[in-house]
């Protein structure tokens, strides 16, 4: 028989999608490179949802993304954007989801935990994103890191450690309501 | 905040089954991804751009556009010097500028993208979110995922009324904004993103009550109001289509 549908975990997925999507449209001018808060909603619901849901999160976002929807950062969409040069770091979006939530949700949560996690999110983001942006655009590794990564740093490092109090603040919320929903241990 | 890219209209694109549509774009973006000849890519490109420009308005097609145009900009600027290889072509000052390996790179590249960009608002300029779950779901997209879809698009235009009241409100509450440039934005920004994801949170219950209202969450099939049924033609396009595919590709070793 087929699997029922778990009401909490759709909503949380479909909510947090619904996140990530306005942080796409916020974006806070900083230096050459504006910081938008896609990546960061992701991260977050990583780490406030775990790392299962976190990347049904960008794998949605990702989705919507393909489907034309203009919900990547500045209003793009499509599959030039997934398969062009940036795709990696749109791609790397799901195993750091998938990574900030495992991290996260291990043992006793702290400030420091959630700084970790985060931070492994946004550097596996670097890990796919910079040879991607190496491979297809034929560069070199110098160039690359100077293209794909040095003007990003201080706004990645302002979004984990807002990220990291945020999570802090609201650890326990998501856990604390509850739902009749019989199938929620799917 | 736009949620749907779909443009009213009466065009035979609009008329076309969803499905098929899927079946011919997926063939179409195989055809863009592998090595096929440059002037064939061109009139990929240029006879879907026209289809568009005729479905939906030669202006309309130049949104889309524009949006990749960066892109394009960023191949045109750093594919060249990278391809070596082949016939110089453009010399300045004894430093070659391209070649013809780079100018074939660039041009596969440039079309390659724009011919993803013009398929893709093609397909979603003339079909509607809601047949394109449909069509998903024909093609076995699990019925939650295309739950979840919905209710993120559904949440989006609500979550952003939500930011900007919340962000009006703040601003009613600092009267004089103090400290630095860099923290006056911070501060501008994080308290509203805290307060829309705690109203976020706390709009679930609600959402919730909704769905098990409607049935969502039980051990027993929903009732499926809007279908639709299994067409010969789709199973015919999706043979001609590979058929097609595998002919262009052979026709490039002969």
């Amino acid at each position: 028989m087929e699997k029922p549908v778990s009401v909490k975990k759709t909503i949380l997925i479909s909510i947090f999608t619904a996140l990530t999507v306005i942080g796409g449209y916020i974006a806070i001018p900083i230096g050459p490179v504006p910081i938008v808060l896609s990546n960061f909603m992701i991260l977050l619901s990583a780490v406030l949802l775990g790392g299962k849901m976190g990347s049904a999160v960008a794998l949605t976002y990702l989705i919507l993304g393909l489907s034309g929807l203009p919900v990547f950062a500045g209003g793009t969409s499509g599959l030039a954007h997934l398969t062009g040069p940036t795709g990696g770091y749109l791609l790397a979006y799901l195993p750091a989801a998938f990574t900030a939530g495992a991290i996260a949700n291990r043992g006793k949560h702290s400030l420091f935990k959630y700084f970790t996690a985060l931070s492994a999110g946004a550097l596996i983001i670097y890990i796919a994103g910079i040879p991607w942006l190496k491979f297809s655009l034929n560069m070199e590794w110098r160039k690359a890191i100077f293209a794909g990564m040095v003007p990003f740093l201080p706004g990645d490092l302002i979004k984990v450690t807002a990220g990291a109090l945020i999570a802090t603040k609201m650890d326990g919320l998501i856990d604390n309501f509850s739902l009749s929903d019989n199938s929620e241990d799917q | 905040m736009i949620t749907s890219t779909y443009i009213e209209g009466n065009s035979f694109l609009h008329k076309t089954d969803p499905r098929i549509k899927i079946i011919i774009l997926v063939d179409l973006l195989v055809l863009l991804f592998v090595p096929i000849a440059i002037p064939v890519m061109i009139f990929i490109v240029v006879l879907f751009s026209m289809i568009t420009a005729i479905s939906i308005g030669f202006y309309r097609l130049l949104i889309p556009l524009k949006m990749v145009l960066p892109i394009v900009i960023f191949i045109l600027l750093l594919t060249p010097p990278f391809y070596r290889e082949g016939n110089s072509l453009f010399i300045v000052q004894g430093k070659i500028i391209l070649t013809s390996d780079g100018l074939e790179q660039t041009l596969r590249l440039i079309m390659r993208f724009s011919g993803i960009t013009v398929l893709f608002f093609m397909f979603f300029a003339t079909t509607t979110i809601n047949n394109f779950i449909l069509a998903l779901q024909w093609f076995r997209l699990p019925y939650r995922t295309a739950l979840i879809i919905t209710i993120a698009l559904r949440y989006i235009p609500y979550m952003i009324t939500v930011y900007s009241n919340i962000q009006d409100a703040h601003k009613l509450r600092i009267t004089e904004e103090s400290g630095k440039k860099l923290i006056r934005r911070f501060k501008r920004v994080f308290p509203s993103l805290v307060s829309v994801l705690i109203q976020s949170i706390k709009s679930i219950p609600t959402l919730a009550m909704a769905l098990e209202l409607r049935g969502i969450g039980l051990e027993i099939k929903r009732t499926q109001f809007n279908i639709i049924k299994f067409n010969k033609r789709i199973l015919q396009l999706s043979i001609a289509g590979v058929i097609l595919l595998m002919t262009i590709w052979i026709i490039r070793f002969l």
